[in-house]
């Protein structure tokens, strides 16, 4: 699972090996008959690399775009790393460069419009950055900075005059900088509403191909979790989640209403994502997750325009920064003095800045809180409830119990299973009883099976703030800043991630009156949000944009199939083992 | 001093079909061998084939090990294999024939008349497949107690797993950790024996189990479970020019309760000693480490001590400290350590059998033995003298395995504690040796 990938462990040379799963009808009839360099067979068209043409002459090589790969194990892992570099801080700045970037302008009577059109490249860029991103950069920082600090920081440099702006070969800044937790607040709302039920009608799809999840519900906003199921253990996706995840409904979001909004196509619009892991980068480049779902207007079925065009990770922030010559600890700290444009339609703007930020509690935990808040809600449904809490086998497993006053009923059971070990355990619960297929009358314990409603699964230990895209406490940045004499160690990974961690929390509130904003308000919240707001602008986007809801805010799995391991001839078998590095002995 | 090796009447039936490791029983006289995709298991008593495990695998069956710490009516074994798999299988037979020691009335090649329906019940079941590695197992190895099972892979990483249904009589087992700091292919694993030393380094932090693992990466790992289900990487062993093919601890009591050696093989053509190396215990606190542990000592050889920016501060210090004689021409495949004697033989791709013994410092041809005479010196490394080799063991056939294994046959003088060698090739011959030393 590459759930801890970084774009420096590259050290395999990269040929998609004889078992990649993609078709073997996309390749040329004619094999040839010397084992030919694997880079005439299978080219790789790499996204987002301009003007890479294939051989010309010779029939249609393969294509692999990151959009196929979908990290099954035909390929060599770090030809998915590679595809997946590419969505880096270079093409950021290269996108950035490509023409004059396109303005919103929006005129006394309030009416918005768009400037700058005649330029076919023309883009508008709209970025979205990631609590956990800010809590990291907040703790590069030191000296108490807080995420917020941090968030203004971001907006700086994305969108203020000393920052992107500053240079580049047409001045290009950002548009709007955007917070994640905004779209997490829906995503948590309906992830509830999808385990609990009530609420809003369940939208469904037009057909049955996708069902409704069923218990135990598995939360589905980690990619590098979803590609691992995908791939390794199919048997689990009718249990995960259909419900976005937070990044892929800002992506929509964004592209829906601005398109509409302001009479643009969805490629006119450039979505920057920063997130905490590269493995977002494989979810943003998922074919679900583009306007051909969505876009059906004039009977034309969309092109494939990715609701997130590209996503950076936390870390290559400072390579972003460092190829324009800006320090980014010497940005100012305090709000940007350039305004945001007003977007182009009042409620979702009030849904994408709120007036005040809230923040979670610490129980939620840094992965976006699903399970906290299904746990409220569940309360809340159930007046004089509580949440007990018990401690698995090791940090990263925890069971939750909503129970009654007594103890004695129990409401609603749940756990949270972070890290590859655990989702092992988590996996194997869930597989299907097969009779035994081996003559050895192989006999599989009967399987107690799952008594929870819903899991909340994560690959990394720890939750996203420690994802692998974060800075780490070895990095060269943060041993100059902390002044350590020899590399960190263990210890000082630990004490880092506290302060993470910390930076994340880190609120004006007490943690106490967090944790009571959790139990419910009187005006209906829970955990300081408020569902019903929450449904109102759901319905009232899906009418602006006139697409059903379903399409817009839940998306489906596939199973990746692949033909490593199967029966294959003999023949084929000496072809894979003479591609395998190491020779599979 | 020297040694002769003299072979005995191979293991019957020859298995034709390559064989990998020959695994004896802690105590039993029982010799399970890892052959194409089964285990046949033989007798030490009659050196012949006892049983079979057959299906339950549908590639290679590299890797074998019998599961210690059972009650005595029990008898299981794990395989490991290509298929990326590991296998639980139970003997549902009684054991009284194998307990006894005594030479087995039935030869089981032949069934006999009217016995065969007893037999056919007798055998091996497949109760449980662990799975979860993404490809090829390649050794798998029980923690002395039996609580933990180690697994490595060419997937790069090692998984420890434990039975948590053994109340219950039940076989449900869970993945406790996966450890993926090896850069390449894990050839090996193997647990510390449960030796008096064997606490030693724990510093109170950590639990008694301590793993090690060897890779195609040159390197060798030391693991250790550091709270609650967390197992760290503590040290890596560097040195080794190629593949570590394998490792295994000394298995005898140390002067001084000393934490036990780990022998080395590679494909570099040489054998090594490693050794922890143990810091006094220091009063107060040598840094803040926020972990309350009162020797300091844990982070000398990071903070403290000379920094090694070359790697990672990890957190105990092992040195090379023997390299054996230079015997093999071609790559190590399988060495081991005797529990008894300490006497350490080797074997590999150039089928050549080695026998190597250790020399205390001051030049007497003294064995390193349990019982110590001679006064251990801390600073001088005991050297290691070969005492005699085997060339073509098996003939022109490569050699994969060699083991001490306990005599039980009729022609051992003190069964139960007379050693020989069992070697396991190519060839599908398992071939025992007789050790005699002067």
């Amino acid at each position: 699972m590459s759930a801890i990938l970084s774009a420096d462990a590259l050290n395999d040379f990269i040929t998609p090996g004889v078992a990649c799963i993609k078709p073997v009808e996309t390749l040329p009839t004619a094999a040839p008959t010397a084992p030919a360099e694997s880079s005439l067979e299978h080219e790789v068209i790499l996204d987002g690399a301009p003007g890479s043409q294939s051989q010309s002459g010779s029939a249609a090589p393969a294509q692999i775009s990151l959009t196929d790969c979908l990290a099954c194990s035909g390929c060599v892992t770090s030809a998915e790393a590679v595809l997946v570099s590419l969505q880096s801080h270079n093409e950021v700045l290269s996108v950035l460069d490509e023409a004059p970037a396109l303005h919103v302008v929006t005129d006394g009577g309030g009416q918005v419009t768009v400037e700058g059109l005649q330029n076919p490249s023309s883009k508008l860029f709209v970025v979205s950055v990631s609590p956990q991103t800010r809590a990291s950069l907040a703790a590069a920082c030191g000296n108490d900075t807080t995420e917020q600090q941090a968030g203004h920081m971001i907006e700086q440099l994305f969108m203020g005059e000393h920052g992107l702006r500053g240079g580049g070969k047409h001045g290009n800044g950002f548009t709007w900088v955007l917070d994640t937790n905004t779209a997490r607040e829906a995503c948590l709302v309906l992830g509830s509403d999808e385990v609990l039920g009530g609420g809003m009608k369940q939208p469904k799809p037009k057909d049955d191909s996708n069902k409704p999840a069923t218990p135990p519900i598995l939360t589905s906003s980690c990619p590098g979790w979803v590609c691992y199921a995908e791939k390794t253990h199919p048997y689990v996706l009718p249990h995960l989640s259909r419900v976005k995840s937070p990044q892929a409904l800002m992506g929509t979001l964004l592209k829906t209403t601005l398109s509409r909004k302001l009479g643009i196509s969805p490629e006119r619009i450039w979505h920057l994502a920063i997130m905490p892991c590269f493995d977002k980068k494989l979810e943003a480049s998922r074919e679900e997750l583009t306007d051909a779902v969505w876009k059906t207007e004039d009977g034309q079925p969309g092109m494939g325009v990715r609701d997130v065009d590209c996503v950076i990770t936390t870390k290559e922030i400072f390579m972003l920064v460092a190829s324009r010559g800006i320090d980014f600890f010497s940005i100012p700290n305090v709000a940007s003095p350039v305004q945001q444009p007003p977007f182009p339609d009042p409620t979702i703007q009030r849904f994408l800045f709120p007036s005040n930020a809230k923040k979670q509690s610490r129980s939620a935990g840094t992965s976006g809180g699903n399970l906290h808040f299904i746990l409220h809600d569940v309360q809340s449904r159930n007046p004089d409830s509580r949440i007990e809490t018990v401690r698995g086998r090791n940090a990263d497993v925890v069971e939750y119990k909503v129970v009654d006053s007594t103890g004695k009923t129990v409401f609603f059971e749940a756990a949270r299973y972070y890290g590859f070990r655990n989702i092992q355990n988590l996996v194997r619960k869930l597989k299907p009883q097969t009779g035994s297929r081996l003559p050895g009358s192989a006999k599989r314990p009967a399987g107690k099976g799952l008594k929870f409603k819903y899991v909340e699964v994560m690959a990394c230990p720890g939750g996203c703030t420690n994802g692998g895209g974060q800075v780490k406490v070895d990095d060269q940045i943060i041993i100059d800043r902390k002044g350590f004499e020899a590399k960190p160690g263990p210890q000082e990974q630990k004490a880092w991630l506290a302060e993470v961690d910390e930076a994340y929390f880190s609120a004006d509130e007490p943690e106490s009156e967090l944790e009571k904003a959790n139990n419910g308000g009187l005006d209906g919240t829970i955990c300081g949000i408020s569902p019903s707001n929450i449904r109102d602008t759901l319905v009232h986007w899906s009418s602006i944009t006139g697409i059903d809801l379903y399409r817009l805010a839940y998306t489906s799995y596939r199973e990746v199939i692949s033909d490593v391991g199967k029966e294959i001839t003999d023949t084929e078998r000496v072809v894979q083992i003479a591609g395998k590095i190491g020779g599979g002995w | 001093m020297g040694a002769k090796i003299e072979p005995l009447p191979p293991f019957t039936p020859d298995l034709y079909q390559r064989a990998w490791a020959s695994v004896p029983h802690p105590t039993l006289p029982l010799l399970a061998t890892a052959h194409a995709n089964s285990v046949t298991v033989f007798s030490l008593s009659t050196l012949s084939k006892h049983s079979a495990l057959t299906g339950g695998h549908s590639r290679s069956v590299r890797t074998v090990t019998w599961q210690p710490g059972l009650k005595s009516h029990q008898l299981r074994l794990v395989t490991g294999s290509f298929d990326a798999s590991a296998g639980l299988w139970s003997w549902n037979g009684d054991n009284n024939e194998v307990t006894s020691g005594e030479r087995l009335e039935v030869d089981v090649t032949k069934p006999q008349e009217g016995e065969e329906e007893e037999e056919a019940k007798e055998d091996w079941e497949f109760n449980l497949v662990l799975e979860g590695h993404e490809n090829e197992i390649k050794s798998v190895a029980f923690s002395p107690s039996g609580q933990f099972l180690a697994t490595c892979s060419r997937d790069k990483t090692v998984w420890i797993w434990e039975d948590v249904g053994v109340e219950d009589d039940d076989d449900e087992w869970e993945t406790l950790a996966v450890l993926n700091d090896h850069d390449a292919d894990v050839k090996a694993v193997a647990w510390a024996p449960d030796v008096p030393g064997r606490t030693k380094g724990a510093r109170g932090k950590y639990s008694a189990d301590v793993l090690a693992s060897a890779s195609y990466d040159n390197t060798v790992r030391i693991w250790r479970e550091e709270g609650e289900g967390e197992w760290v990487c503590v040290a890596c062993l560097e040195g080794h020019n190629g593949t570590v093919w394998g490792l295994q601890f000394e298995s005898c009591p140390r002067r001084g309760d000393k934490f036990p050696r780990l022998l080395t093989w590679s494909a570099d053509g040489s054998i090594r000693i490693w050794s922890l190396k143990e810091e006094p215990e220091e009063e107060g606190e040598e840094a803040d480490t926020g972990s309350g542990a009162t020797a300091g000592s844990i982070f000398r050889s990071g903070l403290g001590g000379i920094p090694n920016t070359m790697r990672r501060s990890l957190r105990e210090d092992w040195e090379c400290t023997a390299v054996l004689p230079k015997v093999h021409t071609r790559e190590i495949y399988s060495a081991t350590w005797s529990a008894k004697t300490g006497m350490i033989a080797s074997t590999g791709s150039d089928g050549t059998i080695a026998l190597y013994a250790e020399v205390e410092a001051d030049g007497d041809t003294e064995m390193a033995n349990t019982a110590a005479d001679a006064e251990t010196k801390d600073s001088a490394s005991p050297a290691w003298k070969v005492l005699t080799t085997v060339p073509v063991a098996h003939g022109p056939y490569e050699i994969n395995h060699i083991t001490w294994c306990k005599r039980f046959d009729s022609g051992a003088e003190r069964k139960g504690e007379e050693e020989m060698l069992v070697t396991t090739g190519d060839d599908g011959v398992i071939r025992p040796w007789k050790v005699t030393t002067q």
